[in-house]
């Protein structure tokens, strides 16, 4: 049962603290996506996993076994590098059984397992080729396959998408999943694409600075995420600050530093404090009329439309001076023009409340 | 005034031809991006056109001006790179400042352009600090404003956002879209993400293998494109191989029949003569799931269901034996799981259709 | 699990492989660092020696008039002889029968008696006779320095009348040591900067050329660079002067006989053998900066002179670095080459007597004539110490120092970016290689050819050869089983401040002078009293080749990604299997060429060689022997011989490492 437990984790690079202090669980079976801007401790976490780097305290138990000593050869886990890392030396085939060779398997059972993975992602006939014969999604498969011939139950995927072309990512991430479901492993991706980590765990964790900000399903993440950060970083959001006047039933009300009152959804925030509220820009709905509930509209100019194919975003510059975006599907983005005047509603449901974060929203939605 | 041609442009690397026999005209003021997967010589058009490479074959011409044969440092262009490039041991501000520098453009016009350049990318306030001080969207930002101080109104976008983070890409977008319009420049952009293409440009020239597949507007591109590579390389679609086996006078309206007998309906100008071997293509947003069948709709399995925010993916296997993918509006998706069986709902007019391709169509949707 | 695999995991523990890598850090630290800087202690246990006979004047000439009783002969002897000055002694005489005075000169050498001189001659009657023996006149005289005797001895046709005998001092000139030794010091310094200068000069066009153009016979002229490397110093000094200088009794076919200064000539030699080590260097460097700064500033406006000097050089220090310390340590260093020159220019003269003395010939030649161990041990001190220090200038000054790169000059700069400029800049490039590298290289050639052949003691030549190949085998196969595992431990050591450590000291034969690194080896074995010369040169070879296969197998280890070895390990392999599976076949090929360096270099090695043991016999001292004593035919020949062994070795190298490039 490969599950993975990691409790107290901390490592730091000298002053540097890449990994804060996390306590996850993974469970067995489980596709877990790691998301974080470049640099919020998501490689190093992996390398710890897999052994490859000592973590200065903590610890991490792989079914229920402490590998805190043990070295990576032993921990079963396979790992999947950014670049993949096939060895150049050798091709498809040498490749792919290295993981049984080194282990000490018998002749016959490597051909088999090798053979029975490259049949699996479609490398078969290529055996003889070397890695750099292969385009970038062949590559792709070819280490994938290579970590899954190891023996291994837990697959450690270090954006493992992000060497190829844009489009070729939203195919592979399917067969991305699909193996590690088919293999029963227990997978471990971690990316900084918003995109691909909605579409494609079961569970995503939200890491910053070292630090889990959130640990959800996708749709957990999507709709209800526990700070401005990831309303923003997950999706695109709208953002208001303001003062949080009252609570009523299944709604509040803010007063924006605008001087408008905006309508919310229900807050445990006491009334008084100051408040960010939020509102994705798929919610942000946009019309030529104006909307009929006669709160949070508001009347602005498109100012610039990028067309995204089955959606379209617009830059609108509202009345009050502030710019936002709005993500229209398709069939309704072909009505507006640059230059129009629209009417724009946020709908109370959408939209959500955090207390302000300490040292400002600016400096809170920063995605460095 | 910058407009550019390009004339019977080949390159060629030893045995290897990087792009052949390109013609194109990019008007002044026009944003057209080169899109395509790796390898189809789009980076090696815009390598030639800045004068790093020279074509082996044609001629480019800027302002009618044949400019084969010019050095780089003559062709008054700016250049942004995948890379960034940014002079690791020059400041922010030195950076900026190089083209009027080396163009002795004298001290006030300078202090002048690069003030104003950094303001324009919201980093006059970081300009004493070295480009691996930045984050990765800054240091772009960086090399965006030096690129803009060279004063030449061609601007040529290799890969710009291709090293970043894809939540800060997305952001980026915008910035480059207001810059080059509001200095109405004329931008020559390469890219391999079909969503970066289709949000930024006026038009874009979408390339295969060295060669010229298709030019238009992203709108066009996507609601009709006129191949099938195309289809399926901006924007994701399902397709559907069959035979037509009925049509009328007019000529755009006929009926196909594909695999295992199930008959669709379709209504588009190019429809086939009957016995026409067809492949249909369809963009998931214009496809339907009801639990009861209705016209012009093929019963299927629901093999995935994947969240993507606002709306639901799904991932169905028709009776056809062909997968289907289709997305639905979050709002309105309740109700259906993995393993249903359900009526996938065409509407005959938003069906696209070409002829079977000869060398199989596999083949020909290859994004390698 | 079983014992197998207990035993496997065993060796694949942590403990082995900390315990593996001391050993061969401790193997490094002994055996290489300690002996090469063992000379500094001198410092502390032999000052007192080194004032004595380093910083003192020398005593003055003394003169005294002796009267030999018997036979009315009178004559004025010295105490000390000055052999670098024409030495005569005066004989009065008044006799009636034919006398034979028969006048010597012994020195002791190591116990030995070596005569230096000898002259008789029979005289008559009343007058006098004046021997004189000059330093110059013929090789043998006053070739060593030190203690002896001179011997006058009279007979007549019936026997030996009387004998007289003092002890005499042979010294070379009347400086004091310290002034020799500063003024060799001062000279060697001053050629291995002007050397550095040009070769930068002439270097940077050239490796600009070899990395960022791409022209027909590339490859060619990337092999010529190399050349002199593959030629043994001696026989690249042999060759040289012969093309450049006015060499007495020396004049072949097509020679220029430009120059009779030897500053000039040996700057010109030096050139020669340091100049691909600064082409590689920048090429190197060249190589690893991003072509698309130099691209992004031409899009920008900026012409080729202008992108050089404000984007290329700025972020090439490193590279200046090396190729600025690997130059000036090798002119520094340089020993077999340059003796030979200065021989040619000198011929028939005592070594000591050479005009001109750079520190490693000093040491060679002091080493030579015996009995100057406080002033060898002081030479090397100070070579060792003020190499050291300067290279920690030259490090900072370059590092720090700031060109002016602010200040644009668009007009010339965009001038001489344009038209004729740059083609002369490039045709310049390639005279230069052509006429002061291949030309000189292997105009030996051309004396072979149209020379008088003499004969050719074959008998020594293979000796000296199997003696050198022997060494160079061993020292080779030392350097690999400890090279290769500090290497690696240098760039993927988990403890960072070690390896840093290592990276640095690993370096320091490298650049301390081999004739300075000989002597200090010679004290510390000495010291140990092992007391056998091979062992004492293999040593010696083994100090200053261990940093070639370290640079070279460290280098590759940079460039090979660790996520190979990491991933090779997640996916089951114990640590020496991935050595055996992923590292070695991806370094094989820097492994091999680090080995095939280390090999040539010990071949053609002459400074530490002479430094540690004076009498051994390896193929460049048995040219420089030959060279010296003047028998310049069977030198040629015996340079040929080694020139095409070592270029074999160097084209398999080549073969080799291309293969390495194309796999």
């Amino acid at each position: 049962m490969p599950e993975i437990r990691i409790t107290n984790l901390k490592k730091a690079f000298g002053d540097l603290v890449a990994i804060d202090d996390l306590t996850i669980d993974v469970k067995d079976g489980e596709y877990l996506t790691i998301l974080g801007p470049t640099g919020a401790g998501k490689t190093t976490l992996l390398r710890l996993i897999a052994g490859l780097t000592e973590q200065t305290s903590g610890s991490i138990f792989i079914d229920g076994e402490c590998v805190d000593d043990l070295p990576p050869e032993r921990r079963k886990v396979a790992f999947l590098s950014q670049s993949y890392s096939l060895f150049p030396h050798m091709d498809v085939w040498e490749n792919t059984t290295f993981g049984p060779i080194a282990r000490g398997w018998d002749p016959e059972q490597v051909e088999i397992v090798g053979r029975e993975m490259l049949e699996m992602v479609h490398l078969y006939e290529r055996k003889d080729a070397l890695p750099r014969e292969l385009s970038g999604g062949m590559q792709q498969r070819n280490a994938l396959a290579r970590a899954l011939s190891a023996d291994a139950k837990i697959l450690l995927l270090d954006e493992p998408l992000r060497a190829l072309d844009a489009r070729l990512r939203l195919d592979l991430r399917h067969e991305l999943k699909k193996l590690s479901k088919d293999m029963g492993m227990t997978a471990i991706h971690v990316t900084h694409d918003q995109e691909e980590a909605l579409t494609i765990s079961d569970r995503i964790l939200v890491l910053r600075d070292g630090r889990i900000i959130q640990s959800g399903t996708p749709k957990e993440i999507f709709n209800e995420p526990s700070g401005p950060f990831i309303h923003h970083f997950v999706g695109e959001a709208n953002f208001v600050s303001g003062v949080l006047k009252a609570v009523e039933g299944d709604r509040a009300v803010i007063t924006g530093d605008d001087g408008q009152d905006y309508h919310t959804q229900a807050t445990g925030i006491k009334p008084g404090s100051r408040v960010v509220t939020g509102i994705k820009t798929e919610f942000t709905l946009m019309t030529k009329d104006r909307w009929g509930v006669d709160i949070n509209n508001f009347t602005g100019q498109i100012e610039r439309i990028l067309f995204l194919g089955r959606f379209s975003d617009f830059e609108v510059k509202l009345d009050s001076g502030q710019m936002i975006h709005a993500r229209l599907p398709g069939y309704q983005a072909t009505k507006f023009r640059a230059g129009d005047r629209v009417n724009i509603h946020y709908s109370p449901e959408r939209m959500l409340v955090f207390p302000e974060p300490d040292g400002g929203l600016k400096k809170e939605l920063e995605m460095v | 005034m910058p407009e550019i041609t390009m004339k019977n442009i080949t390159k060629r690397f030893g045995k290897v031809t990087a792009c052949e026999d390109i013609d194109l005209t990019i008007k002044e003021g026009e944003y057209v991006t080169v899109l395509g997967p790796s390898g189809c010589g789009k980076t090696t058009l815009v390598k030639i056109l800045s004068g790093i490479w020279e074509p082996t074959d044609g001629d480019c011409f800027i302002d009618g001006k044949k400019v084969t044969g010019i050095p780089t440092f003559e062709r008054d262009l700016g250049y942004i790179f995948q890379n960034i490039a940014l002079f690791p041991h020059m400041t922010v501000w030195q950076n900026t400042s190089y083209a009027p520098i080396v163009k002795d453009r004298g001290q006030e016009v300078i202090e002048s352009t690069t003030t104003e350049n950094l303001e324009l990318v919201n980093l006059l306030q970081r300009k004493g600090f070295k480009p691996f001080e930045l984050s990765g969207g800054e240091q772009q930002k960086a090399g965006i404003a030096r690129a803009l101080c060279s004063g030449s109104k061609l601007l040529i976008l290799d890969e710009p956002l291709s090293a970043l983070d894809a939540r800060v890409r997305l952001d980026l977008r915008y910035d480059i879209k207001r810059l080059v319009k509001s200095k109405g420049l004329t931008a020559i952009h390469v890219t391999h993400d079909q969503e970066e293409a289709m949000s930024i440009s006026d038009r874009i020239v979408l390339m295969r293998a060295g060669r010229i597949v298709e030019v238009n507007t992203p709108e066009n591109l996507y609601n009709n494109p006129k191949n099938l590579f195309t289809a399926n390389f901006i924007g994701e679609a399902s397709f559907i191989e069959g035979r037509i086996v009925e049509n009328d006078d007019e000529g755009n309206c006929c009926t196909m029949k594909a695999r295992n007998g199930h008959k669709l309906k379709i209504k588009n100008d190019r429809c086939m003569m009957k016995g026409a071997g067809v492949v249909i293509a369809v963009r998931p947003e214009n496809l339907f799931i009801s639990r009861e069948a209705e016209k012009n709709s093929i019963p299927g399995v629901i093999e995935e269901k994947i969240f993507m925010g606002s709306f639901m993916r799904y991932r169905i296997m028709m009776a056809t034996d062909d997968l289907v993918q289709v997305e639905i509006a979050e709002a309105v998706d309740k109700t259906f799981n993995i393993g249903d069986n359900v009526n996938v709902i065409f509407r005959s007019e938003k069906l696209l259709v070409y002829p079977r391709p000869k060398e199989g169509l596999q083949e020909v949707l290859s994004l390698e | 699990m079983n014992l197998r695999e207990k035993i496997s995991n065993f060796i694949a523990g942590k403990k082995v492989i900390k315990g593996w890598y001391a050993l061969v850090i401790i193997f490094f630290i002994m055996l290489v660092i300690v002996p090469t800087l063992f000379v500094l202690t001198y410092a502390f246990t032999g000052w007192d020696e080194i004032q004595d006979s380093v910083m003192t004047d020398p005593p003055e000439i003394q003169f005294t008039r002796v009267q030999l009783p018997a036979n009315n002969i009178t004559f004025i002897s010295q105490d000390i002889i000055d052999v670098t000055q024409t030495y005569s002694i005066q004989v009065a005489y008044e006799t009636e029968v034919e006398m034979h005075l028969n006048y010597t000169i012994t020195l002791l050498n190591d116990g030995e008696r070596e005569i230096e001189f000898q002259e008789e001659v029979m005289v008559n009657g009343t007058g006098s006779y004046t021997f004189i023996a000059r330093a110059n006149d013929t090789y043998n005289y006053f070739h060593h320095v030190g203690d002896g005797f001179h011997t006058l001895t009279v007979s007549n046709g019936s026997g030996l009348i009387e004998t007289w005998e003092e002890p005499v001092t042979l010294r070379s000139g009347s400086d004091r040591p310290w002034d020799l030794v500063k003024n060799a010091l001062k000279v060697s310094f001053i050629i291995a900067t002007i050397v550095t200068i040009i070769d930068f000069t002439a270097g940077l066009p050239m490796a600009w050329l070899m990395v960022r153009k791409d022209f027909r016979g590339k490859k060619y002229i990337d092999t010529l660079i190399d050349m002199p490397l593959a030629i043994p110093t001696a026989a690249l000094g042999f060759s040289t002067a012969m093309f450049w200088a006015v060499t007495p009794g020396l004049d072949p076919y097509g020679s220029l006989s430009l120059t009779s200064s030897p500053f000039v000539l040996i700057i010109l030699l030096h050139i020669v053998f340091s100049y691909p080590y600064m082409v590689r260097s920048l090429s190197a460097i060249l190589q690893e900066i991003d072509i698309n700064y130099e691209i992004a500033a031409s899009t920008l406006g900026a012409p080729p002179l202008t992108v050089a000097r404000t984007i290329t050089l700025p972020l090439f220090r490193a590279g200046l670095v090396t190729g600025i310390i690997l130059c000036f340590a090798r002119s520094l260093s340089e020993t077999g080459g340059t003796m030979a020159a200065l021989a040619m220019m000198s011929p028939s003269m005592g070594e000591l007597a050479y005009p001109m003395k750079t520190g490693p010939t000093l040491i060679g030649a002091w080493k030579h004539a015996g009995g100057f161990e406080p002033q060898l041990a002081f030479t090397a001190m100070i070579l060792v110490i003020i190499t050291l220090i300067l290279l920690v200038i030259i490090k900072i000054v370059i590092m720090k120092f700031k060109l002016p790169l602010r200040k644009v000059m668009p007009g010339p700069e965009r001038l001489l970016s344009k038209g004729v400029f740059p083609k002369m800049k490039d045709a310049l490039s390639f005279l230069f290689m052509f006429v002061i590298l291949i030309i000189p290289s292997f105009f030996i050639f051309s004396f072979v050819f149209t020379g008088e052949p003499s004969p050719v003691d074959w008998d020594g030549f293979w000796s000296a050869m199997s003696f050198s190949f022997f060494v160079a085998a061993v020292i080779t196969i030392i350097n690999l089983i400890f090279g290769v595992p500090l290497a690696i431990y240098i760039v993927r050591g988990t403890n960072k401040m070690i390896s840093n450590i290592l990276d640095v000291l690993v370096n320091v034969p490298l650049i301390v002078p081999t004739s300075a690194l000989g002597i200090s080896l010679g004290m510390f074995w000495g010291s140990m009293d092992l007391g056998m010369t091979t062992l004492l040169v293999i040593s010696a070879h083994l100090a200053f080749t261990f940093p070639l296969v370290v640079r070279n197998v460290a280098g590759a280890m940079e460039e090979l990604d660790p996520t190979y070895e990491e991933t090779a390990r997640t996916l089951g392999a114990k640590p020496m299997f991935v050595f055996r599976k992923i590292v070695f076949p991806s370094i094989k090929f820097s492994v091999l060429a680090g080995a095939i360096m280390a090999f040539t270099r010990s071949l053609g090695e002459t400074g530490a060689t002479l430094a540690v043991v004076k009498d051994a016999n390896t193929v460049p001292v048995y040219i420089v022997g030959l060279v010296k004593a003047g028998d310049y035919y069977p030198a040629a020949l015996a340079c040929i011989a080694l020139i095409f062994i070592s270029f074999i070795t160097m084209m398999l190298m080549r073969y080799m490492t291309r293969k390495a490039g194309d796999g």
